[in-house]
């Protein structure tokens, strides 16, 4: 059967995951055929192999703003950040802080620990509530995690600013930060943030589904999550996905060919037509991310309707869209009329204009269906 | 041939009298149809069956199987041996690992030259002889011996008695619509009366957008987890959704759930009609919410007065409806987080003691409430039921 899935919707659900890019199927295909080898043996196809591997490390490396050697290739960003939580700990009696918009991947690993774990709020801005922040350090603080961008809101967090506060209060500490959302959407360096370990994944950029990196500060001390053969430096066992990472440089350069101005277009776009409606849009710096909160609506309903008319949209973080409030827009000071109707508009690479421009018609004229 | 052997008992159709037989065959059929897909021969006995013939591996998954079937009383995993002394022993210490144990035997075969008690002193004796770190001790054993002298050529030894279901076979007593919400209790429901006999056809009001797909995927599967007692079961889903805006937009906030209850049990009738079924099976329990108030389920009632509406779970608290859920494994399912129906439908406050007069009038304020609900049965007809009946090899 034809696969008509990403031909039949206008798909603006991309941080939940992007399709991937024609050339990081074609990447992948050909790994799969010709890459299929064990990059630890020692023949000559292995060998090859894992030079590209190592090139593809380079690669991201250079992309991130730190050495090879700190880049570990891991199944996924929920993998790195459990990573983190588990073994990056030295200090088990001190506190972990984190904040109120963390993915699940983040807060329960680090509920799974013996140390207390406090929350910081955000502010009615989206902004991190540092006067709280800085409350919840203290000098045996061990852990802080705070994502780069909310998964909800787009809202950037000022990690440089995290990472400051922290090395004066609790010098201890290790600063993680989750870059899921962030990753190639604009380009930084984690060597200027300053940051400790930093998550990212390869399927919310066009890659594969399946590979996460954590970036591991060269100076932390990090025992392996898990145990097993001697691969990523003898940190993280399991032989590799060979296709997975072969195909990420493309993702990589894919992603980043458009310039974040067009999202910002395509964002205008949505929100100057969807406003006509009796909607509250709840948005941050980073142009990809928006909810879209309608009043007096149910959020699953809406995203049942659009999905059968052709286009399909979040409620919350699609992982935890379980969940039944969204503390993140609690805490944003919504009501309760608008948070029960509120959808999440993600946009992505393969997002133009005039998908957009079809994709709030089409809202538009359904909304009062339901 | 192996002499490995798997005894079927059954219970309440020993009381039957002249129409035994039709609960009998009805019992072998389905025992047979719930082995369909293992190797193996069915022996009928008088008041007794037995499986022989089969591959030593499958015994555990036969077992397992017959567990399920309705009608069976116990069922025991056995050795069929000769019927002297010596037979009779080695049967027994086959397998046998020593500690407490004590042998009772019981004659089917009167003829046979010594009494029980005799049979099961001079077993025992000779199981004491040969293991090693074996005690009698009939008050209390760890082990006990059944010997079953069937004739002086055949006796039946085991040593464990699995409790059945009990019950009456599948098929015996009638068909019935259940109304299957996706909740914990209507698959309970429908369990306790099928166990009863009852035929079962099961029948879930679904309406989209505002419930999801996932709700009625879990009701689906809760058929199929039903289907492990009532092979045949078969799910209807009806589209209730312009049903419930309507509701939702003539009626009096309060009564909605009312008028929604009644609604489904006037197209339950005609789907009872139309599919030649005999009655209508819901999970309500006396005043666990609501709409299970007496007051409720007399206006409920009062919407098809001609149908029998059967309650198996009317004097059920939730604990115990619960246990029961646990043990035919619909639980797990139950308790996914997907909605029956849309908080949208829900009154703030629903009515606790609702009248009939009032429930008429409310009704009426619908005015074209017939017609949804010929729509809703038409509808629902029209698309091919999912037969839930499991792939037969």
């Amino acid at each position: 059967m034809q696969n008509t899935t990403s031909q039949r919707y206008i798909y603006l659900d991309n941080a939940a995951t992007v399709r991937p890019f024609d050339s990081v199927n074609l990447a992948y295909n050909d790994a799969e055929q010709y890459s299929w080898y064990n990059s630890s043996a020692l023949y000559t196809p292995s060998i090859e192999i894992l030079d590209k591997i190592e090139k593809t490390r380079e690669f991201v490396a250079n992309n991130l703003g730190v050495l090879s050697s700190e880049i570990f290739f891991v199944s996924g960003a929920t993998e790195a950040n459990n990573w983190i939580a588990q073994r990056a700990v030295k200090n088990k009696n001190g506190n972990i802080v984190y904040s109120c918009v963390e993915h699940p991947s983040v807060i329960n690993a680090i509920k799974s620990t013996t140390c207390s774990c406090v929350q910081v709020d955000i502010t009615k801005d989206g902004d991190l509530d540092w006067e709280d922040f800085l409350s919840k350090l203290n000098s045996q603080t061990s852990l802080v995690s705070i994502a780069h961008v909310c998964g909800n809101t787009g809202t950037v967090n000022d990690i440089h600013k995290v990472v400051q506060m922290v090395k004066k209060t609790s010098p201890k500490a290790v600063v993680h930060s989750d870059g899921v959302q962030a990753w190639c959407k604009w380009d930084y360096s984690l060597r200027d943030l300053g940051v400790d370990a930093y998550t990212v994944s390869a399927h919310k950029i066009g890659g594969k589904k399946g590979l996460g990196i954590l970036y591991a500060k060269k100076s932390l001390s990090l025992t392996p999550l898990l145990y097993g053969g001697k691969h990523e430096s003898g940190k993280r066992a399991g032989t590799l996905n060979n296709a997975n990472i072969l195909s990420l440089v493309n993702a990589i350069n894919e992603y980043k060919k458009l310039d974040i101005s067009h999202y910002f277009n395509l964002q205008q776009l949505a929100i100057s037509k969807l406003s006509k409606l009796d909607v509250k849009i709840i948005k941050g710096s980073l142009p990809h991310i928006f909810m879209v909160c309608f009043g007096g609506k149910r959020a699953e309903i809406l995203q049942r309707v659009f999905c059968d008319n052709g286009v399909i949209v979040g409620t919350g973080s699609a992982c935890s869209s379980k969940d039944k409030t969204n503390s993140v827009l609690q805490s944003r000071g919504l009501e309760e009329y608008y948070l029960n109707g509120a959808i999440r508009i993600s946009l992505g690479p393969h997002n133009s204009l005039q998908d957009l421009e079809q994709a709030c018609d089409i809202m538009l004229k359904v909304v009062d269906n339901v | 041939m192996s002499n490995n052997t798997i005894i079927i008992r059954y219970g309440e159709i020993h009381l039957k009298g002249k129409n035994r037989g039709v609960f009998e065959k009805k019992l072998i059929n389905n025992i047979k149809y719930s082995l369909v897909d293992i190797t193996c021969k069915l022996v009928v006995d008088r008041g007794r069956y037995r499986i022989v013939d089969y591959d030593i591996n499958h015994q555990n998954q036969i077992v397992e199987k017959l567990s399920k079937v309705y009608g069976i009383h116990s069922i025991s995993i056995g050795l069929i041996s000769k019927s002297d002394i010596d037979s009779l022993s080695i049967a027994c210490i086959n397998g046998f690992g020593g500690g407490s144990f004590k042998v009772e035997t019981n004659r089917a075969d009167k003829s046979y030259p010594l009494t029980s008690y005799q049979v099961s002193a001079q077993v025992g004796a000779k199981i004491l002889n040969s293991c090693k770190d074996s005690i009698v001790d009939i008050h209390n054993p760890k082990h006990i011996f059944y010997i079953d002298i069937r004739s002086n050529d055949y006796s039946l030894v085991y040593t464990q008695i699995v409790k059945g279901q009990g019950g009456l076979p599948y098929g015996t007593a009638g068909r019935g619509l259940l109304l299957l919400s996706g909740g914990i209790d209507s698959p309970v429901a429908g369990y306790k009366i099928s166990k009863r006999g009852l035929q079962l056809v099961a029948v879930h009001f679904w309406s989209y957008p505002y419930t999801s797909v996932q709700a009625k995927q879990k009701v689906e599967k809760l058929t199929l987890i039903l289907s492990n007692y009532c092979p045949d079961i078969s799910l209807y889903i009806v589209n209730s959704t312009n049903l419930q805006q309507a509701i939702k937009q003539y009626c009096d906030d309060e009564y909605i759930i009312t008028i929604l209850r009644r609604c489904m049990l006037k197209i339950a009738k005609q789907l009872t009609i139309k599919l030649n079924l005999d009655c209508i099976i819901t999970g309500e329990s006396l005043g666990q919410v609501a709409s299970q108030t007496l007051d409720s389920l007399n206006v409920s009632n009062n919407a098809i007065v001609d149908i029998p509406i059967l309650r198996p779970l009317i004097s059920m608290d939730k604990q115990e409806i619960i246990e029961i859920a646990k043990e035919i494994d619909t639980y797990q399912t139950s308790i996914l987080p997907y909605e029956d129906c849309c908080t949208v439908f829900m009154p703030k406050k629903p009515i606790i003691h609702p009248t009939r007069d009032r429930a008429i009038l409310n009704e009426n304020k619908i005015p074209n409430l017939n017609e949804l609900i010929d729509e809703a049965v038409n509808q629902t007809l029209q698309t091919t039921n999912q037969k839930i009946v499991k792939q037969l090899n």
